[in-house]
């Protein structure tokens, strides 16, 4: 009788750690993988939890070809500080969810709403469409507004808002 | 999508080249080197690709970008290349709002790289205005388009019923006038016989004659007005409905492909609708409504203009309170709406999923999860009853203010002896006849700019070309149906080639099988083939004759269809093996059921070949669907057949009844056969073997098998598959 397959036993994980892989920064502003006798000119760095958990769980996968993986990241924050600054540059670079700070005003019009907000990456506008797809409710406090062009904007606390605020954003969630 | 955008003046600055009218591209991006929102702009001119951004000029020639392309990443995307070295950079980095025009523009560079002289329109479409950039609606921006140019497409609409509108018109008018007329006679009766004390019943009874006449004749207008009204809302939308369907229907693959199903479901009925609404319950009264709030005003002043002007002053407060509670109303309401929706949903997802529900025992949880909305949904919902039962007689009684005013001063004229009692109570009427219809034109504005924004959606339906046109003079297609791809390359997408460079030719009557990996493009050359799509550059002919040259009809009677996933349309079953040839007679659809094998069967049915199927088929099965399509290809007699993955879905016992139609259908025709299951290849006169976009493999079965390529490979893995299928059924 052979042993019964399950989750645990049959895929194994290659977890990549600051001991046993070098990153580099490259001229172009990427960063370089030399991993398990193999060296990567350029790696792409995915996460496996973007919203749930974005700093645990991060495939490192090649940046050409078939993206294969060429192992995971267990937990960024065990990284020393300089080597989890380097990836977590590359992570912005490859996500981009501006989290919104603060709200100026919400416009309906035609069917659409338009929000002029202050982000973590500088102020801007963008129109959602009307209907239920454009708001995604993570929690109670927590929502992704997404764009007409596909472009996520994050509310991570609904609570840090002024009752102003959560007033107006309380008719589109 | 718009390549050359216009370089802002600062930026024009910072371009070091001496001639600014050279510019090839201009591009806009917003994200800066630190991820950053930051404007800059991407210009090519002069062989050199230059990024200008934060003050600063960055020029890369051309000559070192072989290598550019666009990288769609997770809510940005970015233009990279290689340097010298062979080192990946970044030249720019842009949020989804620019990504399309990004990929557009890289594959634009590599056009032009490759030196083709074709120019080929990207397929993205604008989505913000040029000028101000509000986003686009129906194509045109809401903001800057005059509202002028958008009602007269609303005459342009009215024009053909232009007689109609005049006879509503006409009974406007008289519903007005017999409200207005109405009240005077109310006051002679009141002044001059019943307060005068001169009066007796034989006097009063005639006044109730008029006063019935006249009602008579309100209602009557009314009637007419409203039945009118309707007949032409309906009139007006059934016109925009088919106009609409026929629009879609002539549009290209490319066009309908590109947008949700629901999307043009949504402009055929919704939109159409809201005209209709519009028409049915807002024109009509718009103009009754406004006619009779004049006429009031002008008669209230011609009685006293003092009082006049002090029940009109309160007018802009009363409309400014109306729509603030009706804003209020709407946004509660529409929150209850959207509770109720996502209870909806949970409720459809549990229900049509009760099997994986019960069989992972989850029944407690999706109840507790259940309930949770539940009470969310009472909660939201008992406020805003309460609400509403609150605050709705609240603004009634505001509204009615204006009347009530009338009637105190117009009491303290009476008593001072300045006005007669029957001019009060006239004064009073003309005052409820300016109110009451108040809170309705408080949001006729609204309800004419969603008219007016539904007008806009059907429009850019009905403004759009079709990008497949039938030649101005078709050429005929005869022959035998021999079939060359010369040179073809085609892409969905700017800059994702399907199909590149592909050249081959089909002799008549050849039977050719294509096969490679899914997603390689063969069903996308077989789209080319019937014109679904035009290709990007190249050519294909039939019988020596580019297909842009021959008329879509004539195209299509050439060509017959049977695909993997067979489409009926509700009706008979004889009905549908007529589809493509609706004159065949009873013995040309039982031969060509008894070709297609399916005759046995559908005899077998109690009501033969008059039985009913729907439309996705539910009471006939995989197999039997696929000799009904069968039959209904034989029937047309096509010079060219098109077989997509027909038999792949079947049973082995009913594939060897398809397989036996197909090859008395294939008899004789040029046919192009798809399939997954390489077994069914194998009478093909020649196979096309496609890898990597491209022609990889062509020649026999035994041929390919010799060559020991792509072929022989899949055929191998095909065997090994079959072999572990064949030990589990042992």
């Amino acid at each position: 009788m052979s042993e019964i397959i399950t989750v645990e036993n049959t895929f194994e994980t290659k977890y990549i750690t600051a001991q046993n892989a070098t990153f580099e920064k490259t001229e172009g502003g990427f960063v370089s993988v030399q991993f398990e006798g193999n060296f990567y000119p350029r790696a792409d760095f995915c996460r496996a939890f973007p919203l749930s958990a974005p700093d645990v769980y991060i495939s490192v996968r090649e940046s050409s070809g078939k993206h294969r993986e060429i192992g995971m990241i267990e937990n960024l924050l065990e990284f020393p500080q300089d080597i989890a600054d380097m990836i977590r540059t590359q992570i912005n670079l490859r996500y981009f969810t501006p989290k919104i700070t603060k709200l100026h005003s919400a416009v309906d019009a035609n069917g659409t709403t338009t929000f002029d907000c202050d982000t973590d990456k500088g102020r801007c506008t963008f129109v959602i469409r009307g209907g239920s797809d454009a708001v995604i409710r993570l929690s109670d406090t927590r929502i992704i507004f997404t764009d007409v062009d596909g472009n996520r904007f994050e509310i991570a606390d609904l609570t840090k808002f002024t009752r102003r605020e959560q007033k107006k954003l309380d008719l589109y969630i | 999508m718009n390549l050359h955008k216009r370089l802002p003046s600062d930026m024009l600055g910072l371009l070091p080249i001496s001639d600014k009218g050279l510019i090839d591209y201009c591009i806009p991006f917003d994200l800066g080197q630190k991820g950053d929102y930051q404007l800059g702009y991407i210009v090519v001119a002069q062989g050199n690709l230059f990024v200008l951004q934060d003050g600063k000029a960055k020029k890369i020639p051309l000559s070192s970008l072989a290598s550019i392309k666009y990288e769609a990443m997770v809510g940005c995307g970015a233009i990279t290349a290689l340097d010298d070295s062979g080192a990946p950079y970044i030249i720019a980095r842009a949020s989804l709002r620019h990504s399309e025009r990004f990929s557009e523009f890289v594959t634009a560079l590599k056009r032009d790289a490759a030196g083709w002289q074709e120019q080929i329109a990207g397929r993205g479409k604008e989505k913000y205005c040029d000028d101000c950039g509000t986003l686009l609606i129906g194509g045109a921006c809401p903001k800057c388009r005059k509202t002028s140019v958008r009602f007269n497409r609303f005459y342009d609409l009215c024009k053909p019923y232009i007689l109609r509108l005049l006879l509503i018109s006409l009974m406007m008018v008289g519903v007005t006038f017999c409200a207005l007329y109405h009240q005077n006679i109310q006051k002679i009766l009141i002044d001059d016989y019943l307060r005068s004390g001169k009066g007796t019943v034989a006097d009063v009874l005639p006044f109730f004659a008029i006063m019935i006449i006249i009602t008579a004749l309100q209602i009557g207008c009314t009637i007419g007005k409203n039945v009118l009204s309707v007949r032409l809302g309906s009139l007006m939308s059934m016109d925009l409905r088919s106009k609409l369907f026929k629009k879609i229907q002539s549009l290209s693959m490319s066009y309908i492909g590109s947008r949700p199903t629901g999307e043009l479901m949504h402009r055929i009925t919704f939109d159409t609708n809201a005209v209709r609404d519009f028409m049915e319950r807002c024109f009509g009264n718009m103009f009754s409504n406004l006619i009779t709030m004049v006429g009031a005003v002008f008669c209230m002043f011609a009685i006293n203009w003092k009082l006049a002007v002090l029940v009109i002053i309160f007018t802009p407060a009363i409309i400014i309170m109306s729509r603030m509670f009706h804003k209020r109303i709407h946004r509660m309401f529409w929150a209850q709406g959207r509770k109720g929706d996502s209870m909806k949903s949970r409720l459809q997802d549990v229900i049509s999923g009760i099997r994986v529900v019960k069989s992972f025992g989850c029944e407690g949880r999706e109840a507790e999860k259940f309930n949770e909305q539940s009470n969310e949904l009472a909660r939201i919902n008992s406020r805003n009853e309460c609400f509403w039962a609150i605050f709705f007689p609240i603004i009634t009684l505001v509204m009615g203010l204006g009347v009530h005013f009338a009637t105190y001063f117009g009491g303290i004229e009476v008593l001072k002896d300045n006005m007669t009692v029957g001019t009060l109570q006239q004064f009073i009427a003309y005052a409820a006849m300016f109110y009451g219809p108040m809170r309705w034109m408080a949001h006729l504005p609204r309800m004419i700019m969603r008219m007016l924004n539904s007008l806009d959606r059907m429009y850019e339906i009905l403004d759009e070309e079709p990008d497949i046109k039938d030649a101005p003079n078709p050429k005929e297609c005869k022959g035998n149906g021999e079939v060359e791809f010369k040179n073809v390359t085609f892409g969905y997408d700017p800059g994702e080639p399907v199909l590149e460079n592909i050249n081959f030719t089909v002799k008549s009557g050849e039977m050719v099988g294509l096969v490679g990996a899914s997603g390689v493009g063969k069903s996308t050359l077989i789209n080319l083939l019937m014109r679904l799509y035009d290709v990007d550059s190249g050519s294909i002919t039939i019988d020596g004759v580019d297909l842009r040259e021959i008329s879509n009809a004539d195209l299509h009677r050439q060509i017959g269809v049977v695909l993997q996933d067979t489409v009926m349309f509700s009706g008979t079953i004889g009905a549908n093996i007529r589809y493509a040839r609706p004159d065949a007679t009873r013995q040309q659809v039982i031969a060509a059921a008894k070709m297609a094998n399916a005759h046995d069967f559908i005899c077998r049915l109690p009501d033969g070949y008059d039985t009913y199927i729907t439309e996705r088929g539910g009471n006939v099965s995989g197999g039997e669907r696929q000799r009904i399509a069968i039959a209904r290809a034989i029937l047309a007699n096509p010079k060219l057949l098109i077989l997509d993955e027909a038999t792949s879905a079947l049973d082995t016992e009913s594939e060897e009844l398809v397989q036996q139609a197909i090859e008395r259908l294939t008899g004789g025709r040029t046919t192009f056969a798809i399939a997954h299951r390489l077994s069914t290849l194998r009478h093909a006169d020649r196979i096309i073997v496609l890898n990597d976009h491209k022609v990889a493999e062509v020649g026999t079965h035994d041929q390919l098998l010799e060559k020991k390529g792509i072929y022989y490979s899949l055929i191998n893995a095909q065997s090994k598959l079959h072999r572990i299928k064949g030990d589990n059924e042992d």
